[in-house]
């Protein structure tokens, strides 16, 4: 609904589409955070009025599971969220996106995520280096 | 009920349970119990029975207001017009067999399962009056605190005191009755939700019959909203005040009971009042408007059917806007109070429109459904069992010799055996893990670029 009412949330959101939460799975978690994002948001249908039974609680579960995992390899409890929302809150989805969004810009990038940039920017300074010396 | 039985297109059950369902829309498969009756096909209810039988036992349909026996039928209009046997009352002493000229008592009938195939299920379970804990508001503990349930049963015509009003403790008749209203409802200790549609009217109506049995009994009722909200309900609800029904919006919190006179003591506060007068009754009777519930005996044959529940306990609907007969399991569709509180009116429109689902689903002969469903790969299943166990369609079956297999009919596509599957051997098509690692890598891509920010 946010898209029908215009409204504006950050483009640093992306979503990625699942038919029920229950699908989303520790390693999809992990392997954004692995790839470098900064931030995870599950959204889901409200407690008591999942599609398929009660698909949400288990995805509000995975978040505590994965707060912890976060917590203990050295990363924030709060780059992962759930919200429970209905298709008809759009407004109350963007309000939602937008502090995500102000809190993980706060945090900064995650460490993992710092780590990947800093040994893609080593290995580029490598290889330019050793494309120079090869030029000599 | 009578055109019901009548019908040659119905086979009507009665005295069964449903104690299992199988199957998917089109093809389901129940079985049922039919509890013994004790009385053949040639019984015509004519009631010598009654007379004879010499095993008192409390009338069910009067809420154990009055008696009845160990014979009997269970109510004047009752469908089949046969008499029935309670087995935990009766003491075989065989007077009913002995007086009955059509020789219909059989001591001897078993109850009996049989199966019976159907293509789609209409949940008609109905509801229970939800019944006060001990002692709350007086119930159980004062004598002359009843539920309207009850206060119905006395009322009625055909009740066990024919209509006349009397007092539980003293027999005599009452001079001022109150109407609590919300008894376990609205209630964050007990159930959240309000029995809206029904339990305001049904006080309404008693009280308004109380009053007109003898419009000297001061009738008050003390509640929190008055929800007439349907057609002719505020009519009804202006003449029951005009006819001299007194209203206190005041939630009531405790009752107390006069040892000797078994007058019931409550202290009201009229919020509606300027200076919100606090004042305490006595009153002869008291009624408690108890929440409509949904029925007691549903949980045990929804630990086979497994529907979905609304956080009320009621059933729940497939949309709650837009579609309130379907439920998320096609073929089974909900019709009145086991869906939520609702009076007469409402459950019939209900119960029109779920034969209408049933009779197009029906008529088309053919059921199509999509194909996100999941898919076992039984190379990498280790049996370990963790699909089967989490599906809420109960849509997996693990052997040894296959690994998972996938009830493709049974299967929604929820996913959930895939998220928790620690082999990854088991996905759901068009939304396979290996879609999702690409996705989100291509997502990322730029995240970890040189000065990577997305």
């Amino acid at each position: 609904m946010a898209g029908t009412i215009r409204a504006q949330y950050p483009a640093s959101i992306r979503p990625v589409r699942v038919m029920c939460t229950a699908r989303v799975s520790p390693d999809m978690v992990m392997r954004a955070f692995n790839k470098g994002a900064d931030g995870v948001i599950i959204g889901g249908w409200h407690i008591g009025e999942c599609d398929f039974n009660n698909g949400n609680e288990y995805a509000h579960k995975l978040v505590a599971y994965i707060q912890d995992i976060l917590e203990t390899i050295g990363l924030e409890r709060e780059r992962i969220r759930m919200i429970f929302v209905s298709a008809a809150e759009g407004e109350r989805f963007r309000q939602f996106a937008v502090e995500m969004d102000n809190t993980i810009r706060k945090l900064g990038p995650s460490k993992i995520h710092q780590f990947q940039i800093e040994s893609v920017a080593k290995a580029a300074a490598k290889a330019r280096k050793k494309a120079s010396t090869k030029k000599n | 009920m009578l055109e019901t039985q009548r019908n040659k297109n119905i086979e009507l059950f009665t005295l069964s349970e449903v104690i299992d369902v199988k199957g998917y829309v089109g093809n389901f498969e129940v079985e049922i119990l039919q509890h013994a009756r004790y009385t053949n096909d040639d019984c015509n209810g004519c009631g010598s029975c009654f007379e004879v039988c010499p095993a008192k036992a409390p009338s069910g349909f009067d809420v154990g207001m009055g008696p009845s026996q160990a014979i009997y039928v269970s109510f004047a209009q009752a469908v089949p017009m046969r008499a029935q046997i309670d087995m935990n009352y009766c003491i075989k002493c065989g007077n009913c067999q002995n007086v009955c000229e059509l020789h219909a008592v059989n001591f001897d009938q078993q109850d009996t399962k049989f199966k019976v195939k159907v293509g789609g299920i209409i949940m008609a379970t109905g509801w229970d009056e939800y019944e006060p804990e001990y002692g709350y508001l007086g119930y159980g503990k004062f004598e002359n605190v009843l539920t309207q349930l009850s206060l119905e049963r006395m009322l009625a015509p055909n009740g066990p005191v024919v209509g006349h009003l009397h007092r539980p403790s003293d027999g005599k008749p009452p001079e001022s009755v109150l109407f609590v209203q919300c008894v376990g409802s609205r209630d964050i200790n007990r159930n959240v939700y309000c029995s809206s549609g029904v339990c305001c009217m049904v006080s309404i109506k008693n009280a308004k019959l109380v009053k007109s049995h003898d419009p000297s009994i001061e009738v008050v009722m003390a509640y929190i909203d008055i929800r007439a909200a349907g057609k002719g309900y505020e009519e009804y609800y202006t003449a029951s005040r005009r006819e001299g029904v007194k209203y206190i919006r005041s939630k009531v919190g405790r009752i107390r009971e006069d040892p000797r006179t078994k007058n019931l003591k409550v202290v009201l506060e009229d919020t509606l009042s300027p200076e919100k007068t606090i004042r305490e009754y006595e009153f002869d009777m008291v009624v408690l408007s108890a929440a409509m519930m949904p029925s007691k005996t549903f949980d045990k044959l929804n630990e086979v059917m497994n529907l979905s529940k609304h956080p009320s306990g009621f059933l729940k609907e497939f949309h709650q806007r837009l579609n309130t007969v379907d439920t998320d399991v096609p073929g089974i569709v909900l019709a009145g109070a086991c869906h939520g509180p609702k009076a007469i009116s409402e459950s019939i429109m209900q119960a029109k429109g779920a034969a209408s689902s049933i009779g197009k689903l029906l008529s088309n002969g053919e059921y199509r459904i999509n194909l996100i469903r999941a898919i076992p790969d039984e190379k990498k299943c280790a049996r370990c069992n963790m699909c089967a166990e989490v599906c809420p369609y109960s849509a997996i079956t693990v052997t040894q010799e296959k690994g998972a297999v996938v009830d493709t009919i049974l299967c929604r596509g929820c996913g959930l055996c895939a998220s928790v599957c620690p082999s990854e051997a088991i996905t759901v098509r068009y939304y396979r893990g290996g879609q999702y690692e690409s996705q989100i890598d291509a997502i990322l891509e730029d995240a970890l670029k040189e000065g990577g920010q997305i």
